[in-house]
């Protein structure tokens, strides 16, 4: 798992994963590489339960808005998974369906938290 | 600290994957009554979503990696080979993540005679026929011989059941890691099924089937428009329904337009608003009676498959602990705040056994690790206060591959129950892979326990 490439000096990107009680990861990468796999490859808590094959839902993230705009348009495949993702909001994606490219350098993505009343918390 | 797990779904993977994170000490005894673990991934998932078994691969390697703390004993079922109150008195904690054993029940009269009539299944039996689990004699592939089927149910399961039925043959060649077993083919590739009607009580928006397996299906077999068109005149407000409708129009402007679809002679059809009240047929299925719009329709078919659920069953046991299990909904009930099954002590349950028969394998993760989080909370509450002395108890046992075992597993020792360890399963997985590589597919499942067991004699 996590089939990731050693950026070439000089070309590393910056991720930045968000756990659900605030702390931040900031790691390097490779653009081509999907935020799926370079999660896994550093260690974040991301299941990815389908292996990256945009059949589960389980490596959705929800994307700063100041990046979102930067990423190609979800094809319908990925729109139909995340219908199926806990709470869903305007800037959620499937981390497995996002590659990593310069023009996204510095994304940064929060992982949901996993709660039994998502809804219940989230409009507190 | 030791907590027994009942069951080797993804429940119990993703709840012990998360209780080990948080308390790395822990022993996990696993009981699975199969010969095979991982639950409805492996008898339920359809064969044509080689994807979302990958999960398999993780769980596979959470007990390769710490084959010290975590032990897999299969073919013993709780409730018969050991006893849940043993399990409860004799571990720190238990988590039953027993998915929904049963079906959920139609309750209206199979034919008029009182005897149930040929040709009216539960899509479960179907199921376990097309995912290879042929213990016991499930679905007779000879009902296939037939033009038309009716599916009670639109859920996923229902569209699993069309693809699966009436997918252009060719496809499950092409499939890369297919599994679909070579019998099962054979069985399909006879079937004459032409068409199939998909029954829902009420409307399109309250059907359960997800867009990614409709948009899967529309690009595979032909739907035939909803009849009376005036149904569909309805307004998409979520999201979800929005593109249901995109989908459903997109029939008609083009979206679908690829050869395999195009080839494909076959159709199905949903049909709404139909609640079914009686089954016609002298010796087998020849109509189903449904109230429509306030009237009374017969509908002729050849064979039916009730979809309307998979649905837990009080376990045996459930009394002996106290647990609460809510009859209605196929559930046992926990208490919110602290993970425990009500009326029990040290009880935990996550997955279908908990929130009953809904939710994809996300869902259940999203459960699941909810729960790993309290059983953790809880057994780092009860470490100083519980009376079990883990380094005592914990003798050499013949039966293990691994780790040391517990009295609940002496038990069976000594009778003649023949355990699957992780080492059976793993000789078992090996030849089902092998096996598979011959035919050119991901694997040829052994179909029966006996078959299994024979093979680890
Ligand atoms: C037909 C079908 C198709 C599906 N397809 C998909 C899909 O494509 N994608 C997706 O994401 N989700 C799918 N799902 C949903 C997914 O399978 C469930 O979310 C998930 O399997 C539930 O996990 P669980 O562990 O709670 O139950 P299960 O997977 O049912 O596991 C329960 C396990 O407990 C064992 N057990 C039961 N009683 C005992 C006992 N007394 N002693 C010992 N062991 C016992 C069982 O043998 C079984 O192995 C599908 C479900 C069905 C029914
Ligand atoms: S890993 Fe399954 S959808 Fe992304």
């Amino acid at each position: 798992h996590g089939h990731v490439h050693k950026p070439k000096p000089g070309e590393e990107l910056t991720v930045t994963y968000i756990s659900p009680d605030g702390s931040q990861q900031k790691v390097e990468a490779a653009a081509g590489d999907n935020l799926m796999d370079i999660a896994q490859a550093n260690g974040v808590e991301m299941e990815g339960a389908c292996g990256g094959s945009c059949a589960c839902s389980t490596c959705h993230v929800i994307v700063d808005p100041a990046y979102f705009d930067l990423l190609d348009e979800p094809t319908d495949e990925e729109n139909d998974m995340l219908d199926l993702a806990f709470g869903l909001t305007e800037t959620s994606r499937l981390a497995c369906q996002m590659k990593m490219s310069k023009k996204i350098d510095g994304i940064r993505v929060a992982l949901p938290a996993m709660t039994r009343n998502l809804q219940a918390r989230d409009f507190k | 600290m030791r907590l027994a797990v009942v069951g080797s779904g993804p429940a119990a993977f993703y709840t012990v994957i998360r209780a080990l994170q948080k308390v790395p000490s822990l022993n996990v005894t696993i009981f699975e009554k199969g010969f095979a673990p991982f639950g409805l991934v492996r008898t339920g998932v359809a064969p044509d979503h080689p994807e979302v078994k990958s999960c398999q691969e993780r769980f596979t390697q959470l007990i390769d990696d710490n084959p010290k703390q975590i032990n897999y004993l299969g073919n013993v079922e709780i409730g018969k080979d050991i006893s849940l109150k043993q399990l409860s008195d004799q571990y720190n904690a238990v988590l039953i993540a027993t998915g929904a054993q049963g079906n959920r029940q139609l309750g209206i009269e199979n034919n008029t005679a009182g005897k149930p009539l040929r040709g009216v299944v539960p899509a479960r039996n179907f199921v376990n026929w097309y995912n290879g689990v042929h213990d016991g004699a499930l679905f007779d592939p000879s009902l296939l011989n037939a033009r038309k089927a009716t599916i009670i149910g639109n859920g996923n399961v229902a569209l699993d059941i069309v693809r699966v039925l009436l997918s252009p043959l060719q496809r499950w060649k092409d499939i890369e890691f297919c599994d679909l077993g070579s019998s099962v083919y054979d069985g399909i590739s006879k079937s004459k099924i032409e068409h199939i009607d998909v029954v829902g009580r009420r409307g399109l928006f309250q059907s359960a089937f997800t867009n990614k397996e409709f948009r899967e299906l529309l690009n595979l077999v032909p739907m035939l428009p909803v009849d009376p068109k005036s149904e569909l005149d309805v307004e998409p407000i979520t999201r979800i329904d929005k593109k249901k409708i995109k989908l459903i129009n997109g029939i008609s402007t083009g979206l679908f337009d690829n050869e395999l679809l195009k080839s494909n002679k076959k159709s199905f059809q949903f049909k709404f608003h139909r609640v079914p009240v009686k089954f016609h047929g002298d010796e087998r299925v020849t109509a189903v009676e449904y109230t429509y719009n306030g009237k009374r329709v017969v509908e002729e078919t050849d064979l039916v498959f009730t979809s309307i659920g998979y649905m837990g069953t009080s376990a045996e046991g459930y009394d002996s602990v106290g647990a609460q299990f809510d009859v209605k909904t196929g559930t046992l009930l926990r208490n919110p705040e602290t993970g425990i099954v009500e009326g029990t002590a040290n009880i935990f349950a996550s997955g279908w056994a908990a929130t009953g028969s809904s939710g994809a394998i996300a869902a259940t993760m999203r459960d699941a690790f909810v729960e790993g989080d309290l059983i953790a909370d809880y057994l780092q509450k009860h470490n100083d206060t519980t009376a079990i002395e883990d380094n005592e108890k914990q003798q050499e046992s013949p039966i293990n591959d691994n780790i040391n075992t517990q009295d609940a597993v002496s038990t069976l020792e000594q009778g003649n129950k023949r355990i699957i360890t992780w080492n059976d399963w793993k000789k078992l997985d090996h030849e089902e892979i092998r096996r598979g590589e011959i035919v050119g597919k991901s694997r040829e499942k052994f179909e029966t326990k006996e078959q299994a067991l024979e093979y680890l004699k």
